[in-house]
Order: C-alpha cells, then structure tokens, then sequence
C-alpha cells in the first residue's frame, strides 16, 4: 500500500482545505502556513503533479483573469482515491498517536 | 514603474523556458506580485518576486530538462544503432554530405574571410569612401567609379563639421627602387598626413604625426622594409624610386592586416603637391582629378551619414557645368566595411571581391548541398519499410508524432556531424586548389589564409551550418515516416509503396541527374570553348613575335638596336599591344552617323601593318616619307568603317572623319582583328601614325631564334642606357595568359568541379538505392533463378527501373543544357558552335558511370546462390 509522503500529506490537506478555492498561489500559501515557512514553486508545484499522476488528485485551468497577465489558474480537487489516502493516513495517525504521554506538557517543563 | 518593467522581462523569459501547460504557474507568480504591491513597497514587492523566482527556477528547470535530457540520450542512442546496423547507407550518406559539406565550409571561409576586410580600423562604422557615378549621354550608361575628385577632400574637412577627419590617397606610385643597394619592383600610394587618423594600420617605427606630412617622404610595409634593409633600421635612408624620384623613409608600418588597401610603399601626397605643374592638371582641375584620388572621411561620433548625404548633391553643381556628354552624376557615400565584398565600379582600389561571383559560388555549393540531401531523403525513405516497424512499435507504445520527428531529425544531424569530421579533412585538401584559381589570386593577391582558421566564429557558424543541413536532409524523412500509422505498419505492411514512396524517390533521382548532366554537358562546352578562345583567329600573326617595352627608352634607338642583330626580322612599333584586354576607345564621328562611335586607338608607325600582317583592303599604309602622315589621318579597321555608317571600305578611303577637336582623311582600310579582347565582340579600330607615342616594340624574329634573340637583350639592354631593367614577353604567351581568358578559365573549373562533385554524389545515392532494392528483392531473385533466370535477365531486370530513371533524365537535362548554355555562351564572342556531340559525350560518361554504380549491385545480386537468398529471413 502506498503511503503519503508527509509533504504529500500536507498538499492533499490544504487542497481540502481549500476546496473551490484551491489553485496554485493559495495552496502554496496554505502550505507555507502549515509547515511554518515559505516553500517554493517548485516545492510545490512538483509534488502537485506528481500527486495529479497518481491518481489522488485532478485539475482543471479556469478562466484567465486580468489580474494574472491574462494567464489562467490551475484548481485542484481531491479525487476518491485521493481523499482515501487522505483518510488512511488520518487514521493511521490517529493509531499510532492514541495512548502516547502528552507531548506539549513535556516540552513546556 | 520601472521596477514592474523589468519584472516583465523575468516573466518573458520564464514564458519562453516553461513548457505550455505550466503557464498557469508564472500566473500565480504574477498574482503573488500584485497582492505584494498593494502590502509593500514597490522594491520589496519586486524584491521578493525576484527571491520567489530564484528559487523556483532551478526546478522547474531540472524538471522539464531531465525528461528532455532523457529522451535526446535516448534518441542518440537509437540512432547511433541504426547508423551501426546500416552500415553502408550510412557510409553512402556520410562521404556524400561530407563533400558537399566541405565545399560549402570552403564557401562560407571564403565569404568569411572577405567579409573581414577592413574590420582592424578603430572607427571602422565611421568610416566612409565617396565614390562618383558618371552619365554618358549617348547610350545612357551609368559608370560607377571608386575614385573621386581629389580636392573633394579639402571641401570635405572645412565645409562639413560632422566631418571628424578625412584623408586622400592617390595611387599609381611605383615601379623600380632602388635602395639599400638593391633594386626591386615596389608598388604603392600616396597618403596625406591624415591617412593615419582614418585607418588604424600600425606604424612600427617613425612618427606618426610627421611620417607623411613632409614632401618627399616615404613610408615602407615591413616586409618592404625587410626585403631592402633586412635587420638595419631603415628610418632616415634614402629611397629611390626609379622615374619618381628621391624618397626618404620615414616610417615603417605594418601592413600584415586584412584590408582592401595593399602596398609596398605609401609616399607622402604633399609631394605630388608640391608639384605645380602636376598639381595644376591633375588635382586642382575638377575634370581631369577623379580618376585616380581616393577620399575617405571619418563622421564624428553621433553624426548622421545622412545629413552629410543630402549635402553632396550640391557640391557637384558648384563645381561642374554638367555637359551632355558625360557627367558626374552623383557621390555615393560607401561605408568601409562594404567595400570588400562590394559593388564592382571602375578604377577599383585594391583587392576588391565583387558580389557577382560570390552568388555564383553560393549558388554552385547549393546545388550541391541540395543534391547530397536528396541522397539522405531518399536512402532514408527507402528504409522506411524496416524503420516503420519501428516506428509502429514506438507510437502503439505511446510516443507522440513530436517524438518520432524528433528521432529522425536526431539521426539526421548526427550523420552531418559524421559528415562535418570528414568535409574538415577534405577541406584541407580543397583550400589550395580554391586558391589557386586566378580570380582569387587577381582579385584578392592573397587568397584565403589559415589564419582565420583560429577565429572561433568560423567554427560556430560550421557546426550551425552543418546542423541546419542535418535538418534539412531530415525534415521530409522525418514528417513522412512519424506519419505511419503504427496499425498499419504492425497489421502486416499492406501499404508497402505508401511507405517506401518510390515516387518521390525516383523523382530524387531523377533531379540529380538533372543537375549533373546540365553541369556536365556545361563543363564540356566552356572547356571547348577556353580551345577555341586559344586557337581562334586574332587577325594578326603573333608567331614569332617578342613584345619590348620601351620605358624610358627612344623608339628609334630600340628599333636601330634591335635591327642590328640578323635574327632580328623586322620592328614595329604601337601604343598599345593588341588582344590584351587594354582597352584604348575614343570617340570618333562622320557625317553618316547621329551619334558618336568608339574604336580603339593605336598610335604606330609604318612598318606595323605589314609587320603583324594586317590585311589592307583598301588604301595605302603610312609613309615615313610623307610628313603629313604624322599624326594626321587615319587608318580604320572594317568594323569601324561600318559603325562610321560607310558602305564599304572604298567609300571611306578620302573621306573625313571627327576626332577630338578636329577632322582627319582616311587614307586607308584594314581587316578587322581583335584589339583588345579575343572574348568580346570585334571593336572598330583606328590607327594614327605617331612614332612619338609608341610604348612597345613589337619585334619580328626569324623562326626559331626567339631564345638567342632574348639572350641579345638581355645582355645589351643596359648598353642603352635605360634605368629600368628589360622588359619584355613572347606575344604568343601573353595572349593566353590575358586576365579575360584567365577568368573564363576560372569559370570552366568551377563549373568542371560542380559537374564532378554532382555526378559523384548522385552516383553515390544511386549505387545506395540499387542496394537497397537489390537487397528488398532477395526472395523474387532467388525464385526467379530457381525457374531458370539467367544471371543476365537479373541484372536486366534489375537495371532497368534505373536505365528509366536516366533516360527521364537526359530528356530533362536536354532542352534545359542547350538554353543555359546558349545563354552563358551569348556572352562571349568567337562561339563555338552547340554540336550534338558534346551532347552525346555528356550523356555518355554519365550512362556509363549510372550503369557501373547501378549494375554492379545487381550484378551482385543476381551472382548470389539462389539457396541463400531463399533461406533468407
């Protein structure tokens, strides 16, 4: 079975997050947010397509809009398979995460 | 906004590195920007633009080049397979790209080479030479000439202040010096004091400032130098040129450089200044200065050219009435750069390559280029039935049209760089003959040099070349076989004419014969033509005949001289030797005609005539007797009788015909013979008994003591008392060595080597295809000669498609042969006639070599054991 890479992981979840609005800029943004620092195009772009090429994810280009130099948007959407993966990892985090001592009490001694 | 400016050029050049389908992605770019510019400033929005686009570059780029860098290995792969499996094709497409790739290297060095004239000045883009057009008002006719008035140069430096400095160089100083006890032939110009504030050449001893400013100064080149003084400094030395003058040397400069301008020696032009009589009949007269001086200008930075231009037009009203006869039309400003290779004019200075030959020569290497890819086209698409399969094989895996062009466009410009490696090597062989030919070493004195091998653009624009040649063979293999259908192909090749196109195959072939026999049957008419230029009738006996220039000798003293040794027969004397493409026309006119004539002037005396046995038909000779004979009437030839608008040559005789200022009887009427050049059509001929302006002396030897004859004035020449040392030449040879023969000769080489390089190309691709479809018919020939086929029916059989394909050919090649070469041969007079025979060689030579290179493979073919080809596959 394959499992997510976690910045995979975390691509998949910002395009959830996201849902209609999830193209390029703001996914990569959402991204940044959630990793806590700036990631590049290319960091992003590349896991996007290859995450495209495996099924979980699919895309369609909008309209073009002015604010954008007439160039058009790319959407990404969640396919089954996609948000399969994603709940498979959710679960297994949930597992392995269940009955552990409390990490933030630890760390804030 | 300047700063979202030059964030438009980043987002150009992403557009132009990013595949299509990722410009979504420069949008997102462009958005992140904008939201920026409403939080930030406008330099750290575009600073972070700037940061964003750094980082993402290297990505995107190792993304989309490790697939392409992916596939290209994979391609070169592939292809350096199929160049191994196939091994003779390939060799058959490799040697004929390879020649006819070295030929066009030979071109593009050639043109390369001219084109870096002039190119060491400073200020070579501001740099300029007027050049003048002249009008004749009788038949309209433009002439346009390098040189032009000599004073232009002075009204160019006070008159213009976009003028930064302008210099005037004049030429025709030279012949003997004497110097540092040797004497030695030099030729050269003279230069003013500014010559060294245009042109940047390097002066390796003296002052630049000085060197030509005083009169009687002289500048040597350093090979001059060496050769007179060797390792001595020559600066302060005196320099004697023989007829000239006294000279000291005040400079030596390096003239080693690619430039139009060549000498020996550049004398100083204050000494012509410094002439009166000199300086008042050949500078300060505006008619008579502009065939000799030169005027070169240098703008001054930011000036326009064209404010200067439009000023010129006026300067030729002050200072000429224009006449109806002939007029100075215009100054043509010429930027220095242009003049080599330039437009041809008259009183050329230097070595100038005119444009005419150079498109002749591109077009030359063209045709051959054109033929050679032919070859590739068509061995390549004969493959197409094996090499479908695999395509069939790549598309049903999912390869895209794209891919597969790309593949054969790969394989092709692979084969040309094979090509490339060997056309280096025959390019080695092929310079010195390219240099060799007369044009070159007349036009250019030096031919292509090594030298310029070092220069890296060379390179650059070889392997360009030899790439766009690659495509080009590639292109239409590529586009046919990406467009198979892989069903099609892996059904079981049903449509197996559709893919081998035989057509356009044969189609191929056809135009290479084409060329090839038109190349041919031409190199065969113009070398018939250079016998008959040799053998024709001149209209004059030149055996045994010595041409003795006279110098600074007497006529009468040479001609006493000479008639004292008994091998002597007779002399005679003229102004101009005749057939050596000197050309001596002026005006005459009678009251027959409307317009002016033109004929060739000889001045004589009365022993030429009978001399170089020139037929009279009318008249009488000169005689020394009759004082009125000198320079007074006329002997014409027939031709210029005829143009003078009399019916015969009787009717001229006693008749008075106008020349220059005045009217002079014809007193005599002889047959026409060829007075300047034996290429162009009869030109009238008018002689004039003046024994004071006869330059030559033609002398008659007895037969067969022209070597004791020459010994006699070697060794008793300088008895005379000349300066010069002799100079003389058998009449005989010289007429076969004129400069229009030389480059009629020139032409029937090239043309001679074209017929050769496309003959053996075309025969290449034919012996590749023979194979290929003795190869494709190893089955049918094995059954055939299992039912009884003798080997000869085979052969026949064979054969014969490709016999069609010639036979097509020369019916091409035939009407086409005859108009290019009645066209090329309305050039020139004394024409051969267009003889069949010379038809039937062509065709000929060419049969038999198609017949060798076609027939041995099926002669191979139908030699194999019938067994062999049967168990085949």
């Amino acid at each position: 079975m394959y499992i997510l890479s976690r910045t995979e992981e975390m691509l998949l979840i910002s395009v959830w997050k996201l849902q209609d609005e999830a193209y390029g800029l703001s996914i990569r943004t959402h991204f940044s947010e959630l990793v806590g620092k700036e990631m590049s195009v290319g960091a992003t772009y590349i896991p996007l397509e290859r995450l495209k090429k495996q099924g979980f994810l699919e895309s369609w280009e909008s309209e073009p809009t002015e604010k954008r130099g007439g160039r058009s948007k790319r959407f990404y959407r969640l396919t089954a398979e996609g948000i399969n993966a994603l709940s498979r990892v959710k679960s297994i985090h949930d597992r392995a995460w269940t009955g552990l001592p409390n990490l933030i009490f630890n760390k804030s001694e | 906004m300047s700063i979202y400016k030059s964030s438009n050029v980043i987002i150009r050049v992403l557009e132009w590195l990013l595949p299509s389908d990722m410009t979504h992605l420069i949008g997102d770019l462009e958005e992140e920007l904008y939201n920026d510019l409403e939080r930030y400033s406008a330099l750290q929005a575009y600073l972070l633009f700037l940061y964003r686009c750094t980082v993402s570059i290297p990505l995107f780029l190792y993304q989309s080049l490790k697939w392409n860098v992916v596939m290209i290995t994979n391609y070169i792969k592939v292809a350096l397979r199929n160049i191994k499996k196939y091994k003779s094709f390939s060799v058959i497409n490799v040697l004929g790209l390879a020649v006819s790739i070295s030929i066009c290297l030979l071109i593009i060095l050639f043109i390369y080479d001219q084109k870096n004239y002039d190119r060491f000045h400073e200020d070579k883009d501001r740099i300029y030479r007027i050049t003048s057009e002249f009008k004749s008002s009788g038949n309209f006719s433009t002439h346009r000439y390098a040189t032009s008035p000599a004073n232009l140069v002075d009204i160019l430096r006070e008159d213009y202040p976009s003028v930064e400095t302008a210099t005037t160089i004049r030429r025709r100083i030279g012949g003997e010096a004497d110097a540092g006890g040797k004497v030695i032939r030099v030729n050269g110009l003279y230069g003013d004091s500014n010559f060294l504030d245009v042109f940047s050449f390097d002066l390796l001893l003296g002052d630049p400032e000085s060197a030509l400013s005083n009169p009687g100064s002289i500048i040597l080149s350093k090979e001059t130098a060496d050769k007179f003084f060797g390792s001595q400094d020559p600066i302060g030395e005196e320099f004697r040129i023989i007829g000239r003058g006294d000279f000291v040397i005040t400079g030596v400069i390096d003239t080693d450089v690619r430039s139009h301008l060549t000498f020996d020696v550049l004398a100083s032009y204050s000494t012509l200044l410094s002439n009166e009589q000199y300086r008042s009949i050949y500078i300060d007269n505006w008619r008579n200065s502009f065939y000799s001086s030169y005027t070169y200008f240098k703008l001054k930075k930011n000036a326009d050219i064209e404010d200067l231009a439009v000023q010129l037009p006026g300067l030729i009203e002050t200072h000429y009435d224009s006449t109806p006869e002939s007029y100075l039309a215009e100054f043509i400003i010429q930027p220095l750069t242009k003049i080599n290779i330039g437009d041809s004019m008259d009183n050329q200075l230097g070595s100038v390559m005119p444009r005419l030959p150079v498109y002749f020569l591109i077009g030359f290497a063209g045709i051959i280029i054109f033929v050679a890819c032919f070859n590739y086209v068509g061995l390549t698409v004969a493959r197409g039935l094996s090499r479908g399969k695999e395509v069939g094989v790549r598309k049903a895996l999912g390869a895209n049209k794209g891919s597969v062009v790309g593949q054969f466009l790969i394989e092709a410009i692979l084969i040309a760089l094979f090509s490339l490696v060997f056309a280096s090597v025959f390019l080695i062989y092929l310079l010195p003959e390219f240099n060799d030919l007369q044009f070159i070493r007349m036009e250019l004195t030096r031919g292509i040099s090594f030298d310029i091998v070092k220069d890296y653009p060379v390179y650059i624009s070889f392997l360009s070349f030899t790439v766009i040649v690659g495509l080009l063979a590639g292109l239409f293999p590529a586009l046919h076989l990406s467009s198979i259908k892989s069903a099609i192909v892996l059904k079981g090749l049903e449509n197996k004419k559709g893919i081998s196109k035989s057509h356009i195959r044969k189609g191929l072939v056809v135009i290479q014969f084409v060329f090839s026999l038109v190349f041919i049957i031409t190199a065969l008419f113009l070398n018939r033509q250079f016998n008959q230029f040799l053998n024709a009738e001149y209209g004059f006996d030149a055996e045994h005949i010595i041409q003795l220039e006279l110098q600074d000798m007497p006529y009468d003293r040479v001609k006493t001289w000479m008639l004292g040794n008994p091998n002597v027969a007779s002399v005679s004397g003229t102004s101009v030797v005749p057939a050596l493409n000197s050309r001596s026309d002026r005006r005459i006119s009678s009251d027959q005609i409307e317009y002016d004539a033109e004929a060739n002037h000889f001045s004589v005396d009365e022993e030429y005539i009978p001399n170089m046995k020139l037929n009279l038909v009318a008249g009488r000779n000169f005689s020394a007797d009759l004082a009125t004979d000198v320079n007074g009437p006329f002997i014409l030839s027939r031709k210029a009788v005829a143009d003078l608008g009399y019916s015969s040559p009787q009717d001229a005789v006693g008749k008075y015909v106008a020349f220059s200022d005045s009217t002079y009887p014809v007193i005599g009427v002889i047959e026409d013979f060829v007075s300047s050049d034996i290429t162009v059509e009869t030109e009238g001929v008018m002689m004039q008994y003046q024994p004071e302006y006869i330059e030559t002396a033609s002398i008659k030897v007895l037969p067969g003591q022209l070597a004791t004859v020459t010994n006699y004035i070697n060794e008793e020449w300088d008895d005379l008392g000349s300066q010069y040392s002799a100079r003389y030449a058998f009449y005989t040879d010289q007429l076969g060595e004129t400069y229009s023969l030389l480059l009629f000769n020139d032409l029937a080489q090239v043309v001679k080597s074209v017929a050769f390089f496309s003959i053996l190309i075309s025969c290449l691709g034919l012996f590749g295809m023979a194979m290929f479809n003795a190869e494709s018919r190893t089955k049918e020939i094995g059954i055939r000669k299992v039912m009884g086929a003798s080997d000869r029916d085979i052969v026949f059989l064979l054969s014969k498609e490709y016999l069609l394909l010639i036979a097509i050919s020369i019916a091409i090649s035939l009407p086409l042969t005859y108009l290019f070469n009645s066209f090329l041969l309305q050039q020139v007079a004394n024409r051969i006639e267009l003889s069949p025979l010379v038809f039937l060689a062509g065709i000929f030579v060419t049969l038999v070599l198609a017949l060798i290179t076609a027939g041995s493979q099926s002669l191979r073919a139908a030699k194999a054991n019938s067994i062999d080809n049967l168990r085949f596959e």
